[in-house]
């Protein structure tokens, strides 16, 4: 076991908010149920790269120097009412924060550094497909650098038996620079006891974009965190987010978007099922900071409640500082309603049909954005077997 | 039409303070037991109220302040006063009153709303109440209006003590806990079953005095069937010291009852308003609040609403205007307990030359709360880039039987809207206020005639008048 001799780690609390709330709501950031030790280190072979990608590894240290070169600096932090006390600063922001840094750092993992140079289009996507054996517990992590006018197309999968049971944590975190573009694609369809992870943090230079697509369907315990930061002109961010949540198992996710180049672009939109005993917390916020000029920023949530005593937490923050902006934010949360459900019977389609059909439409309208149609496939196969049963 | 412009809420008509020194007694500064027994003593506490107040001082010793707030780091309680008594005990009559006491309250435009609009009124100077008053013909259908010292030594005194701070118990916060300590004045209100207070009733807090700190208790229960409008109204002359209001208003809604709770807020700007306001409904009640916040250096205020009862109902319609040097924490929170509940949010907030204006909300559907209704509509208006605005909604849903939905939107006054306006001949200035006036009718139009106008009083006519 060596390095990964068990060890019980104490409860990390990951995804804090920005701007936190009554304490007692118990929203303001997500504690780690599972145990978080680790066993397994996993070998990244990649048989072929797109051209004009190189990857190399780091240290923990390395990437942290790395990032503090090669990022964009942030503005002077703005005092927000009831801010999250920044006791832990991270260096890189990211979704689900400083305690998953130091839990990738005390790992002694190494990072997988992915560049592409300036003005190259990588025609076909990375894929990185995480295969976990029943009881495999890992972490892996990623900086992604997209040069000037660059685009990239990464794809993540993590996947095992449906029953295994285990651990998977992944960092990955982006800098792009001018007129940059990446599409990520973050897919887990893992077994139903495992404690899934996944941290993400995002720096975008002037006209950069970056589209991501995640979706978050198997795992008992979910947490997936993003922090992007726009602080270039013209950068845009766009997340297209699906999750399933059945039994007892529980999702946890925290988006968090900092608005600060003039003109800066974000829409998120958030699709989810939640049944039986299921939890699930969202924390979604939009941050316009001054100078943001002529910003918009867009959250959607449409959650799909489908029966049992589930527990559903939104909190979808705005915060702003900027008068030249829009920001919105809307959220449906509830049952199929009646109407529909009695067009469907009026066609002949019971009300359990009918719920796997808005199933496969909310997830699939998340799918069709990923560009592999093998993977598609699989998701909707995945998809069609966890209702089925 | 006059030049218009968008200005910052004009206080200048509550601006004006009363000769402290003549007769007025004030306990000295700081929180000790000993000045909580002072108080009880002096108000002829019952036993249980006296050991009340001790045990809610020990709490408050022993609580924090929030730590998702705005900062009250300037509210150093060792500077507060927290009783204030003016030379005059209550009458039933204005004239009664002492000219300085009785000239603040003819500016406020109290005595002459009682004459043209209100049922019944009550109003608080410092710490204690210096006028009650409840027209014949509402005190013969049954109803109880009356200062709530009076309430809890009098024939009440049963009720009082079966709904005191039951609702809000003093370990919900620690200013709950310093409410229960030391609170003074305040109104308690009884409907009768099934009757319908046709005119509204109104009580008004005024802080004179320098320094200070105002814990009015507001209990109002309105018997099953029952109807009843109640008004606060609130205000103060500035000071460079800091002010505390740490209030509490506890309202029971009982089956098919309807309360409608409206408030004008408009502390001065050294205020500190820590306010706490919560109401229980029961089954097929509805409750109401509209709620202005206008004054205060800093706010905490979130009405909350538990709809306890089947088919029980909640609206809250707010506003706030924050201003140079303001940091108001306003919202609502909505418990949903009984099946068919259903409850609707709709707020609208402005933030202006720095000040910082936060909605705070959340709506909690609890298990039982099968096939219950929640709606949020929230709305800010940014009017520069000093200011800040944030909106922080939260939801918690625990049963998949619910339907919640949620509508947030930030932004500026649109230049389209000011260009079609000024198109037509209207200054740009005019056209600004316009929009700003528009956005905040949806509140205006909630409030009765008079109080509109005070509203009015507040932004439309700074903005509109100039």
């Amino acid at each position: 076991m060596g390095k990964y001799e068990d060890k019980s780690v104490k409860k990390m609390q990951l995804g804090h908010i920005p701007a936190i709330t009554w304490n007692r709501l118990g929203m303001n950031a997500g504690t780690v149920e599972g145990d978080t030790s680790l066993n397994t280190h996993i070998e990244t072979k990649f048989e072929a790269l797109p051209e004009g990608v190189t990857v190399s590894e780091l240290s923990y240290a390395e990437a942290q120097k790395w990032l503090l070169a090669n990022a964009p600096k942030e503005e002077a932090e703005s005092v927000v009412a009831g801010k999250f006390p920044m006791y832990h600063p991270q260096k890189f922001a990211t979704g689900l924060g400083q305690e998953f840094d130091d839990y990738l750092k005390d790992s002694g993992e190494k990072i997988e550094l992915f560049e592409i140079g300036d003005g190259i289009t990588a025609r076909d996507a990375i894929r990185w497909d995480m295969d976990f054996r029943n009881k495999n517990k890992a972490i892996t992590g990623q900086l992604v650098h997209v040069g000037r006018n660059s685009s990239l197309t990464l794809i993540m999968s993590y996947r095992s038996d449906k029953e295994a049971e285990g651990l998977s944590a992944v960092s990955t975190k982006v800098v792009l620079e001018e007129g940059a573009k990446l599409t990520l694609v973050k897919v887990q369809l893992l077994g139903g006891g495992f404690l899934h992870m996944d941290d993400i943090g995002a720096a975008l230079r002037e006209d950069a974009s970056m589209q991501l697509v995640q979706l978050e369907l198997g795992g008992k315990e979910t947490f997936a965190g993003l922090q992007a930061e726009l602080v270039g002109r013209n950068a845009g961010f766009d997340a297209k987010v699906g999750y399933v949540a059945l039994e007892d198992h529980r999702v946890d996710i925290n988006y968090n978007v900092v608005q600060r180049g003039r003109k800066t672009n974000c829409e998120m939109t958030f699709d989810g099922v939640l049944q039986d005993a299921a939890a699930k917390r969202l924390s979604d916020t939009i941050d316009f900071r001054r100078g943001s000029r002529g910003s918009v920023g867009h959250e959607k949530e449409n959650v799909l409640l489908l029966g049992g005593d589930i527990i559903n937490q939104s909190l979808p923050v705005i915060l702003c500082e900027e008068e030249d902006m829009e920001g919105t934010h809307g959220a449906t949360i509830g049952q199929l309603d009646d109407d529909m459900l009695f067009y469907m019977a009026s066609r002949g389609i019971d009300e359990k049909t009918a719920q796997q059909i808005m199933v496969r439409a909310r997830l699939g309208a998340v799918a069709r954005e990923i560009p592999d149609e093998n993977l598609k496939t699989e998701i909707h196969d995945y998809i069609e077997e966890a209702f089925r049963a | 039409m006059a030049d218009q412009e968008i200005r910052e809420v004009d206080r200048s008509l509550y601006d004006f303070k009363d000769d402290e020194s003549q007769g007025f007694f004030r306990m000295k500064e700081g929180l000790t037991r000993e000045i909580v027994e002072q108080i009880s003593q002096d108000k002829n506490d019952p036993a249980w109220m006296h050991d009340f107040r001790l045990k809610c001082l020990e709490l408050y010793n022993n609580m924090s302040v929030p730590n998702w707030g705005p900062s009250i780091d300037g509210l150093d309680m060792d500077h507060i006063s927290n009783y204030v008594r003016s030379k005059t005990d209550m009458k039933g009559s204005w004239n009664d009153l002492p000219d300085d006491i009785k000239n603040t309250f003819e500016k406020l435009g109290i005595p002459q709303a009682e004459r043209e609009s209100l049922a019944g009124v009550g109003a608080q100077y410092d710490s204690e109440l210096v006028y009650h008053n409840l027209q014949q013909e509402v005190a013969d259908q049954g109803v109880v209006y009356t200062g709530f010292e009076d309430a809890v030594n009098g024939e009440y005194s049963e009720m009082v003590k079966e709904y005191f701070m039951k609702l809000v118990p003093p370990t919900d916060h620690k200013f709950a806990a310093l409410h229960g300590a030391v609170w003074s004045g305040g109104s308690f209100v009884y409907v009768p079953k099934g009757v319908h207070v046709e005119v509204p009733l109104q009580s008004y807090f005024r802080l004179n005095a320098k320094g200070a700190g105002q814990f009015e208790h507001t209990l109002i229960i309105v018997d099953e069937g029952a109807d009843v409008h109640f008004i606060e109204g609130c205000s103060a002359p500035k000071y460079n010291t800091a002010n505390l209001h740490a209030g509490c208003v506890e309202l029971y809604v009982k089956k098919n009852a309807r309360l409608r709770y409206s408030t004008i807020e408009n502390w001065s700007k050294n205020m500190y308003n820590l306010n706490t306001k919560r109401a229980i409904v029961e089954e097929g009640g509805t409750m109401e609040w509209v709620s202005g916040s206008f004054g205060s250096h800093v706010s905490y205020l979130y009405p909350t609403t538990i709809l306890k009862g089947d088919g029980s109902h909640c609206e809250f319609t707010g506003i706030t205007f924050a201003g140079n040097g303001q940091n108001l924490d306003t919202g609502a929170k909505m418990i949903h307990i009984g099946r068919e509940t259903s409850s609707y949010i709709n707020t609208k907030s402005i933030s202006k030359d720095g000040g910082v204006s936060t909605y705070r909300s959340s709506i909690q559907i609890m298990p039982t709360a099968k096939k219950a209704k929640a709606s949020v509509d929230c709305a800010s208006l940014m009017l520069d880039d000093q200011s800040r605005s944030d909106t922080i909604p939260a939801m918690d849903i625990r049963t998949a039987d619910a339907d919640v939905g949620h509508e947030a939107k930030i932004g500026r006054i649109s230049d389209e809207a000011v260009f079609y306006l000024m198109s037509r001949g209207i200054s740009e200035s005019e056209a600004r206020a316009m929009i700003v006036s528009g956005f905040a009718d949806p509140v205006s139009k909630e409030l009765p005639l008079e109080y509109a106008a005070e509203m009015n009083n507040l932004i439309k006519l700074e903005m509109e008048g100039m």
